[in-house]
């Protein structure tokens, strides 16, 4: 009824306004006609706040709207407690403009956009120190990340703009900082001293800037200065700086341009990634010693490794490692890395990208100690590089086999399946990620059989075809369904002899096989004809189409569909390291 | 006795769905009250939620009943878990291709039954349709007014300012 009183005044001012009477109005002061203008403006708003009301979109709860906007933000931005995922390493700023944009909406969004601390505790830092404080305080006392890309700032302005943080800085859990110094070795310290203020913070990640302005081109040389100068821009009065300089540092992010710096100091280290390039390669006698004072480490990423002849080697024990991936790597250091690191026989070990040493056998790229009593095993070629990953013991047994190319695929997989040979007995599940021409003219014509031959365990046989990189874009006529791959390469037309198991599960992520390749498959697998006990096919919904609608021909062969799914693993994904999900469909039959 | 696996559902127009009590159990709320209920043949009363609405959420659930089971995959873990219910896909992207006040209606359903996965697939759709769009943008889309009063306008007026000062 307010509103409806509201509305007839205003009715009746209009009336007044129109008519001769309205020239009463000429006698009201500015100050009068702006109040009456302001009381007028109010009156709308709410009239529109009203109508908002009455809105589908009014009846969503505040709770789903602040989901909506952490969406907008992007899910992996705002989840600040979310620090202990280990891979998370490339994180991208959260999206401010969008946040801004829904919180400019209307006065619903608005609140409700506010109102919730977590979607502003992710800080871009800019010029702005407003930007910046609005963030701050809209931001509560939640912990806070922040990204700060040097190139972007102008000639000594970056310094500035963290003045706003100073008082935040026990809030500060994370720092992106995307630089243009060089992290030297002799940096150590002064990064150390230069972690005081930031005493909570428990991720850092330090990576190489892109795009260095003229300004930092000078400073380049600097490096180590400069990283202190830019810690001690938001240092708290009267704060002491004493090493350990950041014990509640869970994570470390690094690209590093030449050497390493000590991190022994960090107590609480847990994960560490550590990035380096061709130019500036990681020393495997420095990570080693790094490593050596980490009791705590449970993931390590390192790249670009070399060893330094005559450089002696620390033995290091990792009691608690889940993840030692190295990647860039010549296959000569393999051996050396097996020797001098200890890992629990639970944990996972990654060898990716490796350099074929040319004198080197293929069997001898591998380093078998470290593998002993595996259960699982992973090798992986081109794209990512020979990748092995060894587990411990436990009651499943798999076999990776990924992106290997052409020639690897024919040489190098026969080779390590003999050389592996006295493993392989238990071997339950087989699985071959690899691109689709590898696929179809090695891995179902020459491989499979070579596998069948050496583990002749096998119940399981999973196939991946992926082919995200530049060399199955290449190739991308090999796959177009209205093709004939299969005759192209050359293999028997849809006669093919693979191991006979019991499951069969086919993940691909474009159309490279048509149902009648798919048929001949389980036909294949089936055991003297027998139903396959299951197959799981899982692909992205473009790749699912050209088996989509028809699974009548399946059934013949498996059983009754029971159930669909969608977003199953995407074997793109899985088979270059990740572990995210993906969308897909799952056609899981049954007997 | 009617079949123990199935129970009926109506909606608060009075439609009646008979399910599968595996499926309805994507719904928090609704397998509670099944837990309560026990085996019975009465129906459930979905006050808040329409037959259209209710069509909708059932085939949701219906086309969703063995993501539970999909995690036996290699290398699933919690933050992976996560991950997916932010995944949308294609078939999910159909599924929300209604009219705006059929989507929410869903979305509020989904809140009501307490359906996390679609909550979550609805939120994000809507999120996707909202990102990168300016504030008008955004209201012309789901036809919303600017109701902010001047105070408020000249305060949203600043932040754009230090926005753009970038």
């Amino acid at each position: 009824m307010g509103y409806l009183r509201v509305l007839q005044a205003y009715q009746q001012f209009q009336k007044v306004l129109h008519s001769e009477a309205g020239t009463c109005l000429d006698d009201l002061s500015d100050d009068d006609l702006e109040a009456l203008e302001q009381e007028l403006a109010i009156t709308l708003s709410a009239l529109r706040t009203r109508r908002n009301s009455s809105r589908r979109h009014a009846q969503i709860p505040v709770e789903i709207l602040t989901t909506i906007f952490r969406y907008v933000l992007d899910p992996s931005t705002v989840d600040v407690d979310s620090f202990s995922k280990p891979d998370r390493l490339a994180e991208a700023p959260p999206d401010t403009w969008s946040l801004l944009a829904v919180s400019h909406v209307c006065g619903r969004w608005r609140t409700a956009s506010t109102m919730c601390a977590t979607l502003w505790s992710g800080i871009t830092i800019t010029k702005s120190h407003c930007l910046t404080t609005l963030f701050l305080e809209r931001s509560g006392v939640r912990p806070l990340r922040i990204f700060a890309d040097e190139s972007r700032w102008p000639l000594g302005g970056m310094a500035e703009a963290f003045t706003p943080l100073r008082a935040h800085c026990e809030r500060v859990r994370e720092v992106f900082l995307s630089t243009c110094v060089e992290i030297r070795s002799d940096s150590g310290d002064n990064l150390l001293d230069a972690l005081s203020p930031l005493s909570h913070v428990v991720y850092l990640s330090l990576a190489r800037s892109d795009a260095p302005s003229e300004y930092h081109q000078q400073q380049r040389n600097q490096g180590a200065v400069y990283v202190r100068q830019f810690f001690d821009n938001i240092t708290v009065e009267n704060m002491p700086i004493t090493p350990p300089t950041a014990p509640h540092l869970r994570a470390l992010s690094l690209s590093v341009r030449s050497g390493l710096f000590p991190i022994d100091r960090f107590p609480s280290l847990v994960h560490l990634r550590l990035e380096g390039s061709v130019k500036h390669t990681i020393k495997l006698h420095d990570l080693l010693n790094l490593l050596a004072g980490t009791p705590l480490i449970e993931t390590v990423h390192a790249s670009s490794i070399i060893r330094v002849r005559g450089a002696v080697l620390k033995a290091v024990t990792l009691p608690r490692i889940r993840v030692f991936s190295l990647a860039d790597l010549r296959s000569s250091i393999i051996a050396a890395v097996s020797q001098h690191i200890t890992i629990p026989r639970e944990a996972m070990l990654q060898l990716r990208h490796i350099q074929l040493d040319q004198a080197a056998s293929h069997a001898d790229h591998f380093a078998l100690p470290v593998l002993d009593g595996f259960t699982e095993l992973e090798i992986a070629q081109y794209d990512i590089g020979h990748r092995i990953r060894a587990r411990g013991q436990c009651s499943a047994v798999w076999l990776h086999f990924g992106a290997f190319d052409f020639q690897s695929s024919r040489r190098v997989v026969p080779a390590i399946l003999a050389r592996l040979s006295p493993l392989l007995s238990t071997v339950q599940t087989v699985r071959f990620a690899v691109e689709p021409y590898t696929l179809l003219r090695c891995v179902l014509g020459h491989t499979l059989p070579t596998v069948q031959k050496y583990c002749p365990a096998i119940s399981t046989l999973v196939i991946a075809c992926c082919g995200e990189d530049e060399r199955s874009r290449m190739l991308e006529f090999y796959v177009d369904p209205s093709s004939d791959p299969w005759k192209k390469c050359q293999i028997p037309h849809f006669k093919l002899s693979l191991p006979p198991v019991e499951n069969l599960h086919i993940q691909v992520t474009r159309p490279v096989l048509q149902r009648d390749m798919i048929l001949e498959m389980i036909r294949s697998c089936s055991k003297q004809r027998q139903p396959l006990a299951s197959l799981i096919f899982s692909a992205p919904g473009g790749a699912l189409a050209v088996v989509d609608g028809d699974y009548s021909k399946f059934e013949k062969h498996v059983g009754r569909v029971e159930s669909t799914a969608t977003k199953l693993w995407d074997p793109g994904v899985m088979c270059s390291g990740g572990s995210r999900m993906s969308t897909g469909r799952c056609i899981r039959m049954r007997q | 006795m009617g079949d123990s696996n199935r129970l009926t559902l109506v909606a608060s127009d009075g439609g009646k769905f008979v399910v599968d009590k595996e499926v309805v159990q994507m719904s928090v709320l609704l397998k509670n009250m099944i837990e309560d209920l026990g085996e019975t043949d009465e129906s459930i009363p979905i006050p808040n939620v329409t037959s259209p609405v209710l069509t909708k959420v059932i085939e949701f659930c219906e086309n969703h009943r063995t993501d539970a089971a999909r995690t036996d995959g290699p290398n699933v873990d919690g933050d992976d878990a996560r991950m997916r219910t932010a995944v949308v896909s294609d078939w999910d992207r159909q599924f929300f291709d209604v009219d705006q006040d059929l989507m929410f209606e869903i979305i509020v359903a989904a809140n009501y039954l307490d359906i996390k996965s679609l909550v979550d697939v609805g939120c994000k759709v809507v999120a996707d349709m909202i990102k990168g769009k300016s504030p008008q943008e955004i209201r012309d889309l789901f036809d919303i007014v600017n109701d902010f009063s001047p105070e408020e306008e000249a305060a949203l007026r600043k932040e754009n300012e230090w926005a753009n000062d970038r």
